[in-house]
């Protein structure tokens, strides 16, 4: 592919992936934060 | 142009992919890292997608042609109804709108391709079995879910065999919308040429950009809120039961917690869109670029304070209500900039009347109305008048159908000699535009009238005094659908015999999509855009 090697001119293939796995946990912790919310009033 | 796009394996070392074209046959599809190629995959997806959710739309509106119970039985009308919503917003609206992204984004920003090849590939290719496994709920003993999109429990949770496969799906299409969202957050936050800003980069990207977070942001909960369905179903939980010292009025908090950022999800791309479409058909630049990202973002803060405005029926404190009613009407200030901001563009333009603009024109009134009857609803004693009435259904019909669906169709049009590199028949192009405009107010402008006059939705039979008008929306309906087939027609006959395309499609259009020739390399920028196209390319 074309794209990691342009992350790479731009120094940025260790950007590309902390980023996506900072976004996946968030996601995550969004799903489990509101379980463990209901969890707790119910 | 001012790049070498030529594509010469002989030039290449052995392992070097940077430059390789397609594969042939269903590899090509199957094994697709490239952009365009899922792009178009997402795309054909989601047409298929609003063929078969639009085939029972007209199921629902042949049975309300006339009252009394004449094709299908209620408990099918009921399935047909929640299908419906399930199909077009998972299935054709999301799916169109991430087609688009993987087209346009790394055209737009400089880059070759997504940030995240093998992701893309398998946020698209979850969706065919997530979509199998919804259609397959309708195969099942006790049917699909007939309980509405909203699936509130205890009605949702009465449903038979389609019930955990339905949960099942809607988690799965969750995670491809989260996979595809980080994916597109990547892609504009990291790969952007130098010289593509943050802020002179196409309104299209800012648009998808802010609806990844919101994507991120509520996709997990609706998911959360599904699994806590499911172990309530199967695993003796309680979180929604009454009996088991639950609150089914928490589902409905959780779910508008995720559903209102949602109608924003389905109509900022769109947004996005029309800001290309307009300033490229008057010829002139979009008028104030820094204030359409932030009425943008506001609207996208604001989407997350909002929700409760869909439960003032169910009961809330008084200071509830006015928070919900003057949270809602805050939307209309960012949303009026938006508007006044694309009128403004074409102020003293010189406008011409191609399709995507005919589209976005049509967008920029049929849009607004559904907003101000968003604004009535807010409003708490009308809204107990208004609920669950088909003047809800007329209200979010106008801003998903003129609104979100305009907006893809006239992207579509815009894009399309773009991506084949021919243009269509732009005759039969106007033509669709102008069925379409007609029949969808035929469509839904009576339902207002309708749900004035207090006819509820989700029924399959009504009071005769809602027969006149419901004829003629079911006309309207039978009409747009109708109309519809000329949009993939359209698309076949450019593909198949259409003339040749210019690279630059438009003579008003700005933008380094237009900066590539047409069709555009299978990787889209291998070397990043000079100094001089980026200059060229970006309005701002």
């Amino acid at each position: 592919m074309g794209t990691l090697k342009q992350a790479d001119d731009f120094g940025r293939r260790a950007r590309v992936r902390r980023s996506a796995w900072i976004l996946g946990l968030v996601a995550l912790s969004f799903y489990v934060a509101f379980i463990w919310m209901s969890v707790a009033r119910s | 142009m001012a790049h070498d796009t030529t594509h010469d394996h002989a030039n290449h070392a052995h392992g070097d992919h940077d430059h390789h074209g397609p594969a042939y046959g269903w590899r090509r599809w199957v094994y697709a890292t490239n952009h365009k190629d899922i792009g178009t995959m997402y795309l054909v997806f989601a047409c298929i997608m609003f063929f078969v959710g639009g085939f029972m739309a007209m199921i629902i509106r042949a049975e309300l042609f006339k009252p009394g119970l004449q094709l299908v039985d209620p408990m099918f009308f009921n399935q047909m109804t929640t299908m419906h919503a399930l199909i077009m917003i998972f299935g054709a609206v999301m799916p169109a709108w991430t087609g688009l992204a993987n087209w346009m984004i790394p055209m737009q920003v400089g880059a070759p391709d997504m940030a995240l090849p093998r992701l893309n590939n398998f946020s698209f290719w979850i969706l065919p079995f997530a979509f199998t496994l919804l259609l397959g709920t309708l195969f099942v003993p006790g049917g699909a879910p007939a309980g509405g999109w909203t699936l509130y429990p205890p009605l949702s949770l009465q449903g038979g065999d389609g019930f955990p496969m339905a949960i099942f799906a809607i988690h799965l299409m969750g995670a491809s919308s989260i996979l595809g969202s980080i994916n597109v957050v990547v892609t504009i936050m990291n790969m952007r040429a130098p010289g593509v800003g943050l802020l002179n980069m196409p309104l299209f990207c800012w648009s998808w950009l802010i609806t990844a977070y919101l994507l991120i942001a509520t996709m997990p909960v609706l998911a959360g809120a599904v699994t806590m369905l499911l172990t309530d179903h199967f695993f003796g939980t309680s979180f929604f039961s009454a009996s088991g010292g639950g609150d089914p009025v928490m589902f409905q908090h959780i779910f508008w917690f995720f559903g209102h950022p949602e109608v924003y999800i389905l109509i900022l791309p769109a947004f996005g869109i029309i800001s290309e479409i307009i300033p490229t058909f008057s010829r002139k630049p979009l008028f104030g670029y820094d204030a359409m990202v932030y009425a943008t973002a506001a609207i996208a803060f604001l989407s997350f304070i909002v929700w409760a405005h869909h439960m003032f029926t169910v009961g809330m404190p008084l200071a509830g209500q006015l928070f919900f009613t003057l949270s809602t009407m805050l939307i209309s200030i960012p949303t009026g900039v938006k508007v006044f901001n694309w009128t403004a563009t074409m102020w003293k333009g010189s406008l011409t009347f191609e399709p995507p603009m005919l589209f976005a024109l049509a967008f920029l009134f049929l849009f607004t109305i559904g907003g101000f009857s968003g604004l009535m609803l807010a409003v708490v004693p009308a809204d107990f008048q208004y609920h669950d009435t088909y003047f809800v259904v007329a209200h979010f019909h106008y801003v998903l159908v003129p609104g979100a669906v305009f907006g893809i169709m006239g992207g579509v049009y815009y894009w399309l000699p773009k991506w084949t590199g021919k243009m269509y028949d732009m005759k039969l192009g106007t033509w669709h535009f102008w069925l379409s405009a007609i029949f969808v107010n035929v469509l839904f402008f009576p339902q207002h009238f309708l749900g004035l006059a207090g006819m509820p939705r989700r029924i399959p039979d009504y009071s005769t005094q809602f027969t006149d008008w419901n004829m003629v929306s079911s006309i309207g309906g039978f009409g747009f659908g109708l109309s519809q087939l000329l949009f993939p027609y359209i698309i076949w006959k450019c593909v198949k015999a259409g003339q040749k395309a210019s690279d630059r499609s438009w003579e008003g259009a700005h933008g380094l999509e237009w900066e590539l020739p047409s069709p555009p390399p299978y990787h889209s920028w291998t070397e990043a855009p000079s100094r001089e196209v980026i200059a060229r390319g970006v309005q701002h």
